[in-house]
């Protein structure tokens, strides 16, 4: 894969000699970028379909089936209407927060990504504090929601955004402690370390030794994406749409783009850091490692991220919102001791030296 | 009085009462469909079968009189089961065609099935069907339905005076049917309808139009004579759509005559004056209200209020305006300084005009004894003052006419002196003498030519022979060069053999009028002087020269004048009102505006307006206060019109005083009465299709004797005037009754 | 003490939680029940209460006999009726309005109608474009009552039995 990309950065160079090298390094970069973020898209436009098909499919019905074959093309028409549809500015609201808001929510949900590594030696940048960054550039999306919700000049955004603000602050402490003890394990900030920590089978994975802390993360992440059944920046039945109400258009598909973007990136780091990254599971085993061997890694962390993403909606057509001082109350009455006390353990346990991880 | 157990109840009862009178009395519910309370009793309907203890049959409520200890079940098993044998029994014959008929939700038959009667017919024979008779243009017949209770048929014989419906053939073939081919044609007749307990006998104009419960009922008062009846306007979205009775038993006790009853049908009449129009340079233009408020406005300052030399503004009004528009027209003219404000239109020589003041009440006149009646033929034109008199002449009391020409009275008249009206006022002075030399009173000088005869002296001994008399003077003699004489003589006459007078010479809402001081005082010039002399400009209040004036063709040339400048409010198009105006504002008719109506007695009246005017017609007194304002008068801070009605009232004069100088003239030559066919004497009536389609409201006729026609070179296939001359011997000499409809007025002179 | 013991247990391992996410998951497999409308619909009751029509006799001639008892009971007051009489001097409608945003489908028109004239049809899948499309006028129910006068009859006979 890295090779693949080396010989397509060196073709740019070749083609274009007379360019001076800045100029040239922007243009890949340009290009690395394009090439990160329109894959996202269609991934986040087919989570969308996903999301409807597999919700459909667990409530007896067979979800949208009208444009084109299976309804795939679907995605492709809530685009076309979203491009389509008029932008509402309420009368008093204000209008620079109020079209930087939804800005603010995408730009870092894309950023985060230019530190996640995808295969060997395949990402955009090699951070030495990735991890660091990740926990840090997610935070910004906070503003993209509170903004909103203040720009709104509309009770509901208002509360929506209080309600999610405080909440998302809330479990980045939680997530916070749970990269603490990966980190712990792994001795790195790096996630290119982090998944190398891992390497060789499925009984290198971190998630064996930090099962309690993976429980934890994966339901911050649900929390942290605003995603069923912590969304209580929605909530239907108390505050409409939330933040999302005086949002129209595009700039409501902005919002929505960030929230499925999201969910791919805590899927991904869910993975990179529990099971594995794009480690086949079956590293060293050894009849079954060869016959897997032609799957390129990139595949595998596929693999693992995809079923991450289906647990979101597996989780979402399961249960019911939770009450606002009930996620209250886990995260700090249940989440915060446990990721401490964890700590801890893992602490003894990487003085102990046990099993193949620490 | 006695006492009666019904059902359990111990209630009182008067001697001679029928047990029916009761039970409506102490509200117990007895059904039935043949007896009315203001109808005899025929019991002929069955339906009020009461179960009386000791006797073996059930018994009619209706006919049963009471008696002491009398104890009746109206709701036990005999009872119940009598009034549900004679209820399918009705049902037999009676199509079920509730879903087209017009009286369906307002049915007593319909209301006293839901009761009384089984879900299934157990008659499986054919069904009695009788064929429609076209009975003229307000009533429908739908004699199928019919089930002979006999009420129309009461009601012909016992209020209208003529029987006109009856019962023909027995058993299964009874029909109740029209005597005569012209059909009804009485001035009561609408009021079967409302009589008519199933739908056999409903309204033609209204047929099919619309259910009882779609409509409001707003009370109201009906204006087009001088004794306000009392009714219900029945609206739906907006628009008045039927006109019902409502019960006053002291003006129209339950009836209503078909002038108040039909006129509604004109409200809606595509002669309906829509939007305010300005003549700019001879041509008319419709405009908004302001404009046309403020271009009137302006002329009225142009032409009149700072054209200190020349300012002569006048104000006509016809009589069937509204007391608050009477006295705002009034009193923006007081302010703008005019005094020139008259209803008085008909009349050819106001210096000598009836002055009589009524005093009696309408329903007082049942009670009378002797009534003298002058100059008035009360069944068209005052039928509700008639059917009083016919009540009076039923409970016994001779009634005499002295009038030009004889009627076809509903109430047997003892004797009828056919004069004119010189001859009238001799008659009356003569018998004025006999009354002064019987009471032996002096004997005033404008007597002393005439010799006292043996019938005068007979007319004098009725008057003075009853304990209540009373004089009733009609409209035939307004016009008269005896008028004032006739009312000074009939004053006079009442004085001294105390009886009561009526003055119907007053129709529609004049006395209204007349009591807001709309008539000129000393400074002010009336009518015809208005007419005569030039005016700068007039406001005309609801006028149709064509029908009010007397003389309508010099009226319309004065008003034609160029340098006049008239706003007319009219409601309906005129022909001439093109003619003669410079704007023309449309106001709101009858039963769109509030106000107030005095009748004959003095009973002022006020109403509502049942439905909001159309789009761009606007309520008179609304229009008269918006012209005060633009005009910057003050005391025209009116929010609605009672404040008009309050205001108006403080000022009303009770009982004008005038002088009462005789001076008898002998008229030369032929006499015209000019009296409108009682279905055109306003608007509304005339752009009513159905009682214009009556033989009423065709009428049009120039009765004269004989030997007048000759005297007049006339015969039967002439002309006069315009209208047909009929020769006649019930007219006296020199005398020329003209009873005309609007269709042919053209050459109206007096 | 055991219990409590038993459900900290419960909690920490997410049994409930495992539990209802089997439930949904063996769904996801299960068979569907979507009916693809267009193509294939439910069978319908006689006595659906779809879209109104007004029906005629079988020579041509309107039932609608303008009584009004349709409009009288009409809970919504959805129908609006101008009557009159027509030039053969029979009772008729000159204006027949059905305002489908204020009606509820209750069937009481059908009820009432002593001609059986007004029905309500099996039809439920209509629509229209502009705002004066919800009222449906006359003329609209006549050739509703038309289009689908086999329907009618056949759902009207189908359901006589009962009545």
């Amino acid at each position: 894969m890295m090779a693949l990309w080396q010989s397509f950065v060196e073709l740019v160079y070749e083609l274009i000699p007379w360019l001076d090298g800045g100029v040239a390094t922007v243009l890949i970069i340009l290009i690395k970028g394009v090439a990160l973020i329109l894959p996202l898209i269609i991934m986040m436009a087919y989570m969308t379909y996903a999301e409807r098909k597999v919700i459909g499919y667990m409530q007896l019905r067979i979800g949208p089936n009208r444009v084109g074959p299976i309804g795939l093309l679907q995605p492709f028409a809530d685009v076309f209407k979203m491009l389509f549809k008029e932008i509402i500015f309420p009368s008093k609201a204000n209008i620079y927060l109020f079209l930087l808001a939804p800005i603010l929510a995408f730009v870092p949900a894309v950023a985060i990504w230019a530190v996640i590594p995808l295969g060997e030696g395949f990402y955009i940048t090699n951070l030495d504090i990735s991890l660091l960054y990740v926990l840090a550039i997610g935070s910004v999306g906070v503003y993209g929601i509170i903004i909103a919700g203040w720009a709104s000049n509309s009770k509901y955004p208002l509360l929506g955004a209080l309600r999610s603000t405080a909440l998302l602050v809330s479990y980045e402490i939680v997530i916070g402690f749970v990269a603490v003890t990966v980190v712990m394990v792994a001795s790195s900030v790096n996630l290119n370390e982090i998944v190398a920590g891992q390497k060789g089978g499925a009984w290198n994975w971190y998630f064996i030794p930090l099962f309690p802390m993976m429980i934890v993360f994966w339901i911050s992440a649900l929390t942290e994406t605003n995603r069923a059944p912590f969304d209580v920046v929605e909530g239907e039945s108390e505050i409409v749409g939330g933040t999302h109400v005086e949002y129209s258009g595009m700039c409501f598909a902005l919002f929505f783009m960030a929230e499925y973007i999201n969910m791919i990136m805590m899927a991904a780091l869910a993975v990179l850091m529990f099971f594995g990254g794009w480690h086949s599971p079956f590293e060293g085993i050894p009849y079954l490692d060869d016959l897997f061997a032609f799957v390129p890694d990139i595949m595998w962390l596929l693999a693992k991220m995809s079923f991450f993403l289906f647990l979101y909606l597996w989780i979402r057509a399961t249960f019911p919102r939770f009450r606002y001082d009930q996620i209250m109350r886990l995260c700090w009455k249940v989440f915060l001791p446990l990721t401490i006390l964890w700590i801890f353990v893992v602490a003894i346990l990487t003085q102990l030296g046990v099993g193949p991880w620490f | 009085m006695f006492e009666i157990e019904i059902d359990g109840k111990i209630v009182n009862a008067n001697p001679g009462e029928n047990l029916i009178t009761v039970t409506d009395r102490e509200g117990i519910s007895v059904p039935r469909f043949c007896y009315h309370n203001k109808l005899s009793v025929s019991a002929n309907c069955r339906m009020c079968l009461v179960d009386v203890e000791g006797a073996t049959k059930p018994q009619p409520a209706c006919s049963t009189p009471v008696s002491n200890g009398m104890r009746v079940s109206t709701k036990n098993d005999k009872a119940k089961s009598s009034q549900k044998a004679v209820m399918e029994f009705l049902l037999i014959n009676h199509p079920l065609d509730c879903p087209i008929c017009d009286q369906g939700g307002e049915c007593e038959l319909q209301d006293v099935a839901m009761s009384y009667s089984s879900d299934v017919s157990r008659f499986n024979e054919g069904k009695r069907v009788i064929a429609d008779s076209d009975i003229g243009p307000l009533i429908q017949t739908d004699m199928t339905r019919c089930i002979h209770c006999t009420r129309c048929v009461r009601f012909g014989a016992e209020i209208a005076g003529i029987m006109e419906m009856g019962g023909t053939g027995r058993g299964d073939s009874l029909k109740i049917e029209p005597f005569l081919q012209e059909g009804i044609q009485s001035e009561l007749s609408g009021n079967m309808i409302d009589l008519c307990p199933v739908g056999a006998l409903t309204s033609k104009p209204f047929r099919y139009e619309l259910r009882s419960w779609q409509m409001n009922a707003v009370e109201g008062i009906a204006r087009h004579d001088s004794v306000g009846s009392n009714i219900h306007i029945q609206t739906y979205k907006g628009k008045v759509k039927r006109v019902v009775a409502r019960n006053n038993d002291n003006i129209n006790e339950t009836w209503i005559s078909d002038r108040d009853r039909f006129s509604c049908d004109g409200l809606n009449h595509e002669n309906r004056l829509q939007k305010p129009q300005i003549k700019y340079d001879g041509v008319w233009k419709e405009t908004e209200w302001d404009t046309a408020l403020v271009y009137s406005t302006k002329a009225l300052l142009r032409e009149v209020i700072d054209n200190k030399e020349e300012s002569k503004l006048g104000a006509l009004a016809s009589n069937n305006a509204t007391l608050e528009e009477y006295y705002l027209l009034r009193k923006l003219l007081k302010q703008v300084g005019s005094d020139n404000t008259d209803y008085r239109l008909n009349i050819k020589d106001l210096s000598n005009t009836i002055n009589l003041d009524s005093n009696i009440k309408i329903k007082d006149i049942e009670n009378i004894d002797y009534a003298l009646l002058v100059g008035s033929y009360t069944r068209l034109e005052q039928p509700m003052i008639n059917h009083r008199l016919r009540k009076s002449s039923l409970n016994g009391a001779t009634i005499d006419v002295i009038n030009s020409m004889s009627f076809n009275y509903n109430l047997p008249i003892n004797s009828e002196y056919i004069l004119n009206s010189s001859q009238i006022a001799n008659l009356l002075a003569r018998t004025l003498k006999a009354i002064l030399l019987s009471k032996e009173q002096e004997i005033p000088g404008y007597l002393d030519k005439f010799k006292v005869s043996d019938a005068d002296t007979q007319l004098a001994n009725k008057l003075l022979s009853s304990d209540k008399s009373a004089i009733i003077l009609g409209e035939h003699l307004i016009n008269s060069d005896n008028s004032s004489n006739i009312a000074n003589l009939i004053s006079i006459i009442a004085e001294k053999t105390s009886s009561s007078t009526l003055n119907l010479s007053e129709t529609g809402n004049s006395i209204a009028a007349k009591s807001t001081g709309f008539v000129p005082n000393e400074n002010g010039l009336d009518a015809n002087e208005m007419l005569a002399s030039k005016m700068n400009a007039y406001i005309l209040l609801d006028v149709y020269p064509k029908y009010d004036f007397h003389n309508s063709v010099s009226a319309i040339n004065a008003l034609r004048d160029e340098k006049t400048f008239v706003i007319a409010l009219n409601s309906f198009k005129d022909s001439d009102v093109f003619d003669y105006a410079d704007v023309i504002l449309p106001i709101s008719s009858y039963y769109e505006t509030s106000g107030t109506h005095t009748n004959v007695e003095g009973e002022m009246q006020s109403f509502s307006a049942a439905v909001g005017s159309p789009k761009d017609i606007k309520p008179a007194w609304k229009v008269l206060k918006v012209l005060a304002d633009l005009l910057d008068l003050s005391g025209f801070n009116y929010t609605d019109s009672s404040k008009v009605t309050s205001e108006a009232k403080q000022q009303i004069k009770q009982n004008i005083e005038h002088d009462r100088e005789i001076n008898l003239i002998n008229t030369k030559g032929v006499e015209i009465i000019w009296q409108p066919s009682p279905y055109s004497t306003d608007a509304l009536l005339r752009h009513s299709n159905s009682l214009q389609a009556t033989k009423i409201g065709q009428l049009n006729t120039a009765s004269m004797s004989a030997s007048t026609a000759k005297s007049l070179k006339l015969s039967d296939t002439d002309n006069y005037l315009g209208v047909p001359v009929v020769i006649s011997e019930v007219v006296a000499d020199k005398c020329v009754f003209i009873s005309s409809s609007n269709e042919t007025i053209s050459e109206k002179i007096s | 003490m055991l219990n409590k013991f038993k459900k900290i247990i419960k909690d920490f391992t997410l049994n409930e939680l495992l539990f209802g996410m089997s439930v949904t998951a063996k769904e996801l497999v299960n068979t569907k029940i979507t009916v693809q409308f267009p193509e294939e619909r439910t069978p319908i009751s006689p006595r659906f209460r779809g879209i109104h029509a007004l029906r005629r006799y079988p020579n041509g001639e309107e039932r609608c006999i303008a009584c009004k008892l349709c409009e009288a009971v009409c809970p919504a007051n959805a129908i609006t009726i101008e009557s009159e009489m027509r030039e053969d001097g029979s009772r008729r409608t000159s204006q027949y309005d059905i305002d489908l945003f204020k009606c509820i489908f209750c069937g009481f028109c059908e009820e009432a109608c002593p001609v059986d004239a007004i029905v309500e049809t099996q039809i439920f899948d209509y629509a229209f474009e502009s705002r004066d499309g919800s009222v449906l006028t006359k003329k609209r129910l006549l050739e509703i009552g038309e289009q689908n006068k086999k329907a009618i009859d056949q759902t009207k006979l189908e359901d006589s039995k009962y009545r």
